[in-house]
């Protein structure tokens, strides 16, 4: 119906407007970009009680809102051997009420406070949040202290939440990036180590899980000694720490399960693992490798290499294969950190009939860092963009506060965010090359495929990729 | 160097406190269960802002916050899926793509590149069925370049187009597809109801991303004649939000845009919504998603129209709790959903009201749909309370106003500016939109599920095919 309109414009559009003007040539000088001021940071502080809780907060005028978060280390990484799962489920467990509410109950305290609740576990912590206006600080820490101090744990509500991560995990299997995130970390760290399985488990693992061993994981990762309490928004250390002491103050806990990450040693490939998704229009490719623990003196190096390789837009491995090949929407790496060992990863959904030649651009990819290393541009304008962002990644109190935990779980300095402009400042263009083309070794990266079998081992076998392994989907 | 911790009234010039002391007062204890909520503050947030025009047509909105030195850079184009002509559905999105291919003062691939270079946050183009826009947010002394760029391609775009680029983008696209719709779990199926609420022509029917065969069926004419009738300075928003001088910034837009010819802003009409006389209900065989899916979907009026603000509190009263009417049937006491949704969508040719229901293994899609229709029956015998539309009222107001954090990006304030200002020709609209949610009342929800939520509805139920997998790897 917009036809007849469309039509009439393009007949009155005037010849030449492809054409740039003469007047327009001054355009073509890039307007200056003034030398850049240090980055306006978030104030992070610190209190601790007592107990051992530690209490991070900062202070983000200009909205009367504010969240509390409960972090708590251990995680996905503390669930017990057969039983993964086990650490989310308690988490999920903890949105179903406490002693003196039930789920429901619960739930509407929730919202008359205005409130937004969440529970989940990650891997090397476990997280309790709320957040709502700053009027209502009190009662909104009042029910998380709750909840972390006396949850209900019912047997009733466990069946019931069981049975909604069982559905839950049903349903990310059928997602190609949903199945392939929980296999690959058995690929890269081996399926015995503690990063090794997803931290929602598998179906079986958690089918197999009992209120029982919930209730025992609560008794083993919870404890003041290995928590912090992080405030964000209109509240201040003085405030935040006051509520603490009256909330959680009093909490003891027992003895906590120690907290041990062992390192991994990077194999060598020896096949390429593939999911059957017969028809599937598209391919889930990703790479994989194991790295070593935050706070190495590679990290930083590494970090600034991958940006320029794979981790922005701009990188070499997005420009390869979306911006020059079309084979993809999107493609890119990460160096993800952790309390232990790290891992590198890279990722893309393909076309089906491109599945081997993406796969083998990736590892060319990987190779070209060797004979065509990463020039001082590339290496440059990765600095850049990581040192000037700065102030724009702390705009949100999602992000301060997401930020303010990570301080805590990696046991990181107060002023870690301030030093990072000076310390990648300092990283010399050679150290950057050398280290990244040490990790983002071709041969160390574990490869899985999720797509197509029948048309993509063709693809693989005619390009010379190595073997091919099936493996069943979790179950 | 700016502080984040300066004193408060300092640092309230973006953002008025005021408004959020009045959702305080409203949501106080005295709203806890059992108690009638207070009445309505008047005081209501508010967006500061300047609007005025170019001699082109180009319409500006400035917002300063000095609280940060950042500014978000933000260009609507009143252009969506919404004016595509048939059988160039995906086109207004595919050509989205091409305003990143570099035009001809910045050079091929250079968009990206420059904006990191200067240390650029929300770096993204979205595509929705009513328009188009292109938003980053920069360190405050690099807004010269973002308007440098935005300037560039808004002017002079087609000078650098070439057909290398179209065909890479349309490769790049059909990926997008690919990886959204066929091979993501329900994805033909909420297709399939985009295409059946509005059904072609209605330019909403190519659900924004359009069919594989139609987008690769665009050709570079196509592009020239979308970009000369549409992304014209006079079919065009720049709004600013952020550390500026508005002096300067007005030099700057000036300067950068004020040169920029182009056609007048094209005269498009909106087409009506269209009417459903019957109740449709259609099975569907769903290839991805491993549990079968029920949508339940309603035409309503367009968006912001009168009954919009109840039809909104109504699904939040609906679903979005685990107490809510219909997350506590389906997900606490009868257990037959793995999720479930409501969710009230606006749109300026039409905007629908829509269940989502995904159901847990060994449940049946039958069962979903009673349990929906008693829902929706007891919702009629028992209206909703004062009680529960507060709750909704509460949780609508804290995400509301936690977007407001942000400066630009997804939902951030120089979205909301623009928002207003597509939909209502105003972009300071945020304090009524407030108000006329908190003007809802429990006789309100009533009236609107007894006029919208009819027996003409679209019912989507999808059984999954079979895992996949598991059939082709037992033939083998």
């Amino acid at each position: 119906m917009n036809a007849p309109l469309l039509m009439l414009a393009l007949a009155t559009a005037p010849a030449g407007a492809d054409e740039v003007p003469e007047s327009a040539a001054w355009r073509a000088n890039r307007p200056p970009v003034p030398e850049p001021e240090p980055p306006v940071l978030p104030a992070f502080e610190r209190g601790q009680l007592k107990n051992g809780l530690e209490v991070h907060v900062t202070r983000v005028p200009g909205l009367p809102i504010v969240s509390f978060e409960l972090v708590t280390l251990g995680g996905a990484a503390l669930d017990p051997e057969g039983q993964a799962g086990l650490t989310s489920m308690m988490y999920a467990l903890l949105e179903e009420g406490t002693e003196s509410l039930d789920a429901l109950a619960f739930s509407d305290r929730v919202a008359d406070l205005g409130a937004r609740f969440a529970a989940s576990a990650q891997r090397d912590h476990g997280t309790l949040a709320i957040g709502g206006l700053s009027r209502h600080a009190e009662p909104l820490l009042e029910l998380l202290a709750e909840v972390a101090r006396r949850p209900r744990l019912a047997g009733e509500d466990f069946d019931r939440a069981r049975a909604e991560t069982l559905a839950s995990l049903e349903r990310s299997l059928a997602s190609p990036q949903g199945l392939a995130f929980m296999v690959f970390p058995g690929l890269v760290y081996g399926a015995d180590h503690p990063y090794g399985h997803p931290p929602s488990g598998t179906p079986s693992s958690v089918s197999q899980l009992s209120v029982e061993a919930v209730r025992a994981q609560h008794a083993r990762v919870f404890h003041p000694s290995r928590s912090a309490l992080i405030a964000t928004g209109d509240i201040d250390l003085a405030e935040a720490m006051r509520l603490a002491e009256a909330t959680l103050g009093a909490w003891q806990a027992g003895d906590p399960a120690p907290l041990e990450i062992p390192p991994v040693a990077p194999g060598r490939r020896e096949h390429i693992t593939l999911v059957d998704r017969p028809g599937a229009a598209q391919t889930m490719v990703l790479f994989g490798r194991p790295l070593f623990e935050r706070g190495e003196p590679d990290e930083l190096p590494l970090t600034l290499g991958n940006e320029a390789w794979g981790g922005s837009f701009s990188g070499r491995l997005n420009m390869n294969l979306r911006e020059d090949k079309g084979y993809t929407y999107g493609a890119r790496s990460q160096a993800v950190f952790r309390r232990g060992v790290g891992a590198f990863l890279a990722y893309a959904a393909v076309q089906t009939e491109h599945t081997g030649a993406s796969v083998a651009e990736v590892f060319a990819e990987f190779q070209r860092l060797r004979s065509d290393p990463l020039s001082s541009d590339e290496i440059e304008l990765a600095r850049a963009g990581i040192v000037r962002s700065l102030t724009g990644q702390f705009q949100s109190s999602g992000a301060i506060a997401s930020a303010a935990s990570s301080l805590f779980v990696y046991g990181l300095d107060l002023d870690y965010f301030q030093t990072l402009g000076p310390r990648y400042a300092e990283l010399e263009p050679e150290r950057v090359r050398r280290i990244t083309e040490r990790y983002l070794e071709p041969e160390r990266m574990q490869v899985l495929l999720v797509g197509d079998l029948a048309e993509i081992r063709p693809q693989l076998e005619s390009r010379d990729l190595g073997p091919v392994e099936v493996l069943s989907p979790p179950r | 160097m700016r502080n984040l911790t300066a004193p408060l009234a300092a640092l309230l010039t973006g953002w008025s406190l005021t408004a959020c002391s009045g959702t305080a007062a409203r949501t106080g204890p005295a709203s806890g269960p059992g108690r009638a909520p207070e009445a309505p503050d008047q005081e209501v947030p508010s967006i500061p802002h300047e609007r005025y025009e170019l001699d082109n047509g180009l319409e500006v909105i400035l917002h300063e916050d000095h609280r940060l030195p950042l500014v978000a850079v933000s260009v609507w184009y009143h252009v969506g899926a919404l004016h595509e002509p048939p059988g160039r559905s995906g086109f207004a999105h595919l050509f989205e793509h091409m305003m990143f291919q570099g035009s001809p003062h910045v050079g091929a691939d250079q968009h990206f590149r420059i904006l990191q270079e200067v240390g650029a946050t929300q770096i993204n183009g979205t595509t929705s069925f009513d328009r188009t826009n292109y938003f980053e947010t920069v360190p405050a002394a690099a807004l010269e370049t973002a308007l440098w760029l935005e300037s560039d391609r808004m002017g002079f775009l087609l000078a650098s187009l070439t057909r290398e680029s179209l065909e890479n983008q349309i490769d790049v696209v059909q990926n997008e597809r690919r990886q959204s719709v066929e091979n993501r779990p329900y994805g033909l199926m909420d297709e399939l109801m985009t295409q059946t609420l509005f059904p072609p022509p209605h330019p909403y029917a190519g659900n924004i991303i359009g069919s594989l065969e139609d987008i690769g069926a665009a050709t570079l004419d196509d592009v020239k004649s979308f970009f000369r009738t549409y992304y014209t300075p006079a079919n065009a928003t720049l709004a600013l939000a952020g550390d500026f001088d508005p002096a300067e910034a007005r030099a700057l837009i000036e300067k950068y845009f004020g040169p920029l010819g182009g056609e007048p802003e094209p005269s498009t009409g909106v087409p009506a919504v269209p009417t459903l006389d019957e109740p449709l209900e259609i099975t569907f065989q769903e290839p991805i998603g491993r549990l079968p899916k029920l949508s339940m979907a309603w035409l309503a009026p367009p968006a912001f129209s009168e009954d919009s603000a109840a039809l909104d509190m109504l699904a939040h009263v609906i679903s979005g709790t685990r107490s809510a009417r219909l997350d506590r049937k389906v997900s606490h006491e009868d257990l037959i959903a793995q999720s479930v949704t409501a969710y009230f969508r606006e749109m300026q040719a039409g905007s629908v009201f829509q269940i989502d229901l995904v159901v847990r293994p060994g449940r049946t899609l039958e069962e979903a749909e009673t349990a929906i229709d008693e829902v929706l029956a007891d919702l009629r015998d028992h209206p909703p309370t004062e009680e529960e539309l507060a709750r909704a009222l509460n949780t609508w107001e804290t995400d509301t106003f936690r977007q407001l954090e942000l400066l630009g990006g997804f939902g951030g304030r120089a979205e909301q500016l623009q928002t207003y200002n597509h939909y209502l020709g105003e972009p300071g609209r945020l304090a009524w939109d407030v108000e006329r949610h908190r003007a809802v009342t429990v006789d309100d929800l009533a009236a609107v599920l007894a006029e919208h939520l009819t027996e003409n509805r679209v019912v989507i139920m999808a059984s999954p095919l079979g895992a996949p997998g598991e059939e082709k790897e037992a033939a083998r």
